[in-house]
């Protein structure tokens, strides 16, 4: 009887260990990646369009499959995992500065990247609006609102997340030009903002969970094509989209990691991925998921005529470029330190 | 010490307090079980269920829930198995022997309990990253580790590593060596001995760790997050897919995998209920406790 | 180390003791014991608690390796055999039954674990575990688990199992350790019976000395890892061979005293004791209460003032402050006894036991 117990003990171990092998040889069998896209939050919905498009362009043109995986996260944190060693064929992130720093740290990028493709290797362009409840409640209407004691805002974080740097320099670029261009002003009116955001996410989409999914804050600030994408996820009954006076024209840039491609020999793949993403049949597709395209003149006119009118401002005209933006505001002990330090101290 | 005789049942009288205390103690144990475990537990299978059993098995059949479900059985049937071998090996050690750095080793043991799951996910990365410690020779040699099964097998095999041999150490320690010592001036020979006494003596103590150990190596989140790289359909576990899903708007699917989830849990527990029962004669002939 | 150690040549010994050190770390468990068992002779290892003895058992079982010396069984060195090799029957304290095997499983336990080409068939298994069940009085049991069995019945599936296995030596540690006082007493008479049924050399270890002194043929007693005294009962109550001894097996009193010329002296007081194989300089006098008698103060050998006195089962018992030394002696006297508290007697010991060297 006792020894029979052991013997069925032994059995078990031996079927685990079985189907640990059977599991294994199926997972391999599976693992036939042939790129890695490694993204930003909102474009999930985004790239799972464009990704199935892609590939029948792929195997009309060669009558090869392929298909594109997908890992998606705060613009910073997913630069860190390519850094870190994540596989990624081709980096699509929020912005230019993380893409910098994966050439910088690993030098499987050339620091020339952002001229390789056209429009400073942005397919499309987008902008930060608000998302406020249904009827506006607490009268929001731009940036100045959002620095009141009574409204509650959220945004995330803008060390971990590329969508909230863009919310932070839309917000700073409104505070010089109706405050008079002082830094110390923009910085004042920033801390004041962020005394009133009560959570941080590390990505987008975290964010726009934390205001639509649990019901906290009065405005979240956001990526255009995320605010209108809470309106068709979670109701246009239940939100609006506010537009500020003025916003950024925020450009995010794709590019190449050349040194995983030519690791793994799928240089060719990923570099039509890319070129894939500037044609007709894509650009009708990021029109479509609220992001504004390259060439406008390849998009529905419907879906171009639902993004509002906004003035924007760009980068360059007000930061320089994404280098100096960087190491100003969030590097270490830079602006975005200092105005944590002052939220805390309250 | 040794095999006493069951004891008998304790008579009513022994129970001295009121009525009403024993009643509401009673009560508050339940209230405080519903509220904080079966009420969530509820909630994730109504959600679940609430667009009906075919919305269930269409966020199932999806190919990268097929996949996260794979590679999370994958990731414990590797890791359990390693850390009960290491458990048994570690809680022998420890219970039977002497030797210098023995508290240590017990400190050590208890570490993934107290460090973070972040933390030991970071630790992997700082190690075995393309920037860490081991990441150049491990690029040259072309083996990947972190942001691939194998990493997310270390974190879990990391996290659940105290599991087994937290649940032998008291009990070898308590059984001594007696019957090891027996078994040997009988003739058997170490292997024997370990099968058909030491084995057997701890197997109750073992499963539950093994099944502890599983539930945790299925649900483990923050480590698995910080390696996994979330490559949809080749690194993201079971617990990573619920999070996408959850942030792709997908509540339903989100919950189905959930509930999924909760049910390897429960089939976990149902399992060592079972295994009680089938052998409670057993049990009740040579159990101590 | 004793005349009486050598009970047999080596030649003829079933066990042989030679020399053997045993260290834990900076402490010796066992110092350089020595002496011989001969076959089917029921050997008691006795002392106190941190003496050795249980470490000395599991020397002779394998169980411990010795740092110095050696051991011979059946007159072949098993120094170096490992315990499986040994074919010694080990009975554990607690006996160390496997609680998830029934009884029957127990005690096949050791014939199913011989190598395969020497494993007995198994109907073989069964008439032989019968046999030993049977042997030890337990038929019918074999069913049974651990659990749910006596002390006494465990002591004897215990027992069995290790018999199983043929031993050419019975160990048996604190065999009666774990029992009440009755169960105590009832296997004691039934180990000797067995014992003598079986003829097996048996070596086992108690604290208790009555348990030793009656059951044991003869009794080796240990004290700080080192063999004190090994004899038969008589030998250990007649001729103590140390301090130790005298005082750990019954009752004695001890009084310091000076020897001088082969005199001993008490407050300067000759105490007309023989001290011929003592050196000059401080002894200790050993007596017992039963040898002592009152006696006229002139033939004494001791005296000093009754400081109390108090009924017993079948006298009285009086306390004696020995010599205005403070030392106190105990003597047994009739009940009617015209002995008052206070008085002044002599003491005459028809036993006494004289050691050079402080009180133990």
């Amino acid at each position: 009887m006792p020894i029979r117990l052991t013997r069925r003990a032994l059995d078990h171990l031996l079927a685990i260990a079985a189907f640990a092998l059977i599991a294994m040889v199926t997972l391999a069998a599976h693992a036939q990646t042939a790129l890695l896209n490694v993204s930003y939050d909102p474009t999930r919905e985004l790239y799972k369009d464009i990704n199935q498009a892609f590939a029948a362009d792929w195997k009309a043109r060669t009558g090869q499959a392929v298909t594109v995986r997908m890992s998606h996260g705060g613009s910073g944190k997913q630069a860190r995992s390519v850094i870190d060693g994540l596989d990624a064929s081709v980096v699509t992130l929020a912005l230019a500065a993380d893409i910098d720093e994966i050439a910088s740290a690993t030098k499987k990028i050339p620091a020339d990247w952002q001229a390789r493709l056209p429009n400073n290797a942005s397919p499309y362009t987008s902008t930060i609006v608000f998302v406020v409840r249904k009827g506006n409640p607490k009268a929001v209407k731009d940036w100045n609102d959002l620095a009141r004691p009574d409204v509650s805002v959220i945004t995330p974080n803008p060390k971990t997340s590329g969508g909230a740097r863009w919310n932070y320099l839309a917000a700073w670029g409104y505070a010089l030009e109706t405050k008079g261009g002082d830094a110390k002003a923009a910085r004042d009116f920033l801390t004041a903002i962020f005394r009133n955001v009560p959570v941080l996410d590390t990505g987008a989409r975290g964010s726009t969970v934390t205001f639509a999914q649990r019901g906290l804050g009065d405005v979240l600030v956001a990526w255009e094509n995320e605010a209108f994408l809470t309106l068709e996820e979670f109701g246009a009954d239940k939100y609006e989209i506010v537009t500020p006076s003025v916003s950024i024209l925020a450009e995010p840039p794709v590019s190449l990691v050349d040194g995983n491609v030519d690791a793994r020999g799928t240089r060719k793949a990923a570099q039509a991925y890319l070129d894939f993403l500037y044609t007709q049949a894509a650009q009708k597709i990021i029109a479509r998921h609220y992001y504004r395209p390259f060439k406008p003149e390849a998009a529905d006119k419907a879906d171009l005529d639902r993004l509002p009118k906004i003035r924007l401002f760009t980068l360059a005209s007000v930061f320089g470029d994404w280098t100096k933006a960087q190491s100003v505001h969030f590097s270490d002990g830079g602006e975005f330190d200092r105005i944590q330090q002052a939220v805390a101290k309250r | 010490m040794h095999e006493p005789a069951p004891p008998p049942p304790a008579p009513d009288s022994v129970l001295s307090e009121p009525l009403a205390v024993r009643v509401a103690l009673t009560a508050l144990a339940v209230l405080f079980l519903g509220l904080f475990v079966l009420l969530p537990l509820v909630v994730v299978f109504t959600e679940a269920l609430r667009p009906g059993l075919a919305a269930v098995r269409d966020a199932l059949a999806d190919e990268d829930a097929m996949a996260a479900i794979r590679l999370t059985l994958l990731v414990a049937a590797i890791s359990v198995p390693l850390n009960a071998v290491f458990g048994v090996a570690a809680a022998w050690a420890v219970a039977k022997f002497e030797f210098p750095g023995k508290s240590l080793l017990v400190t050590l043991i208890d570490l993934p309990f107290s460090v973070s799951p972040v933390v030991s996910g970071l630790v992997f990365v700082l190690l075995f990253g393309a920037q860490g410690l081991f990441g150049p020779w491990l690029r040259a040699h072309d083996v990947e580790i972190i942001f691939a099964v194998p990493g997310i097998v270390l974190a879990t095999v990391f996290v659940t590593l105290p599991f087994v041999a937290r649940e032998l150490i008291p009990l070898m320690q308590e059984q001594g060596m007696a019957d090891e010592e027996a078994a040997l001036t009988l003739g058997a020979g170490g292997l024997r001995v370990f099968l058909t006494v030491t084995l057997p003596n701890i197997r109750w103590a073992l499963l539950y760790g093994v099944l502890l150990c599983n539930a945790r190596a299925m649900g483990e989140f923050g480590a698995v997050s910080v390696v996994s790289g979330h490559i949809r359909g080749l690194t993201n576990t079971m617990p990573l897919h619920v999070e996408i899903l959850y942030n792709e708007y997908q509540f339903a699917a989100a919950f189905a995998v959930a509930s999924l989830l909760a049910l390897l849990a429960l089939v976990t527990l149902a399992a060592k209920s079972i295994l009680e029962w089938r052998y409670a004669d057993e049990l009740n002939g040579s159990r101590r406790h | 180390m004793n005349s009486t150690g050598a009970a047999v040549t080596e030649g003829e010994a079933a066990i042989v003791v030679d020399g053997v050190t045993k260290l834990f770390g900076p402490l010796a468990a066992l110092r350089e014991v020595t002496f011989d068992i001969a076959p089917g002779e029921l050997v008691a290892l006795l002392g106190p608690s941190g003496s050795g003895k249980t470490t000395l058992l599991r020397v002779l079982a394998g169980l411990e390796h010795p740092d110095g010396g050696r051991v011979l069984i059946d007159g072949a060195d098993a120094t170096g055999l490992r315990v499986q090799d040994r074919q010694v029957g080990f009975v554990f304290q607690h006996y160390a039954l496997f609680r998830h095997m029934s009884v029957f499983e127990n005690i096949a336990y050791g014939l199913r674990a011989r190598p395969r080409r020497r494993r007995p068939a198994e109907a073989d298994i069964r008439r032989r575990v019968g046999e030993l069940l049977d042997l030890v009085q337990l038929g019918g049991l074999d069913a049974r688990y651990p659990g749910q069995l006596s002390g006494g019945q465990r002591q004897r599936v215990a027992l069995a199992r290790a018999l199983a296995i043929e031993p050419r030596v019975l160990l048996l540690d604190e065999p009666f350790g774990a029992l009440d006082a009755k169960v105590r007493r009832e296997l004691r008479r039934w180990i000797r019976e067995f014992h003598d049924r079986t003829g097996h050399t048996t070596v086992f270890v108690t604290h208790d000395q009555d348990e030793a002194l009656e059951l044991a043929d003869r009794v080796a007693i240990l004290h700080k890892g080192r063999l004190e005294q090994i004899g038969v009962a008589d030998d250990i109550h007649d001729n103590p061979a140390s301090p130790f001894v005298t005082t750990f097996v019954g009752e004695t009193a001890s009084v310091p005293v000076t020897v001088k010329g082969g005199r001993a002296r008490l407050e300067g007081r000759d105490l007309r004791v023989d001290a011929s194989h003592c050196p000059d300089g401080p002894a200790c006098l050993y007596v017992r209460p039963p040898d002592l008698a009152p006696c006229d103060t002139a033939e004494a050998t001791l005296i000093g003032a009754i400081s109390l006195l108090r009924r017993t089962g079948a006298g009285r018992r009086a306390e004696i402050a020995v010599d205005g030394a403070g030392h106190v002696v105990e003597v047994d006297l009739p009940v009617d006894t015209t002995l008052r508290p206070g008085d002044l007697v002599g003491l005459k010991a028809t036993r006494h036991w004289l050691f050079p060297g402080d009180a133990e």
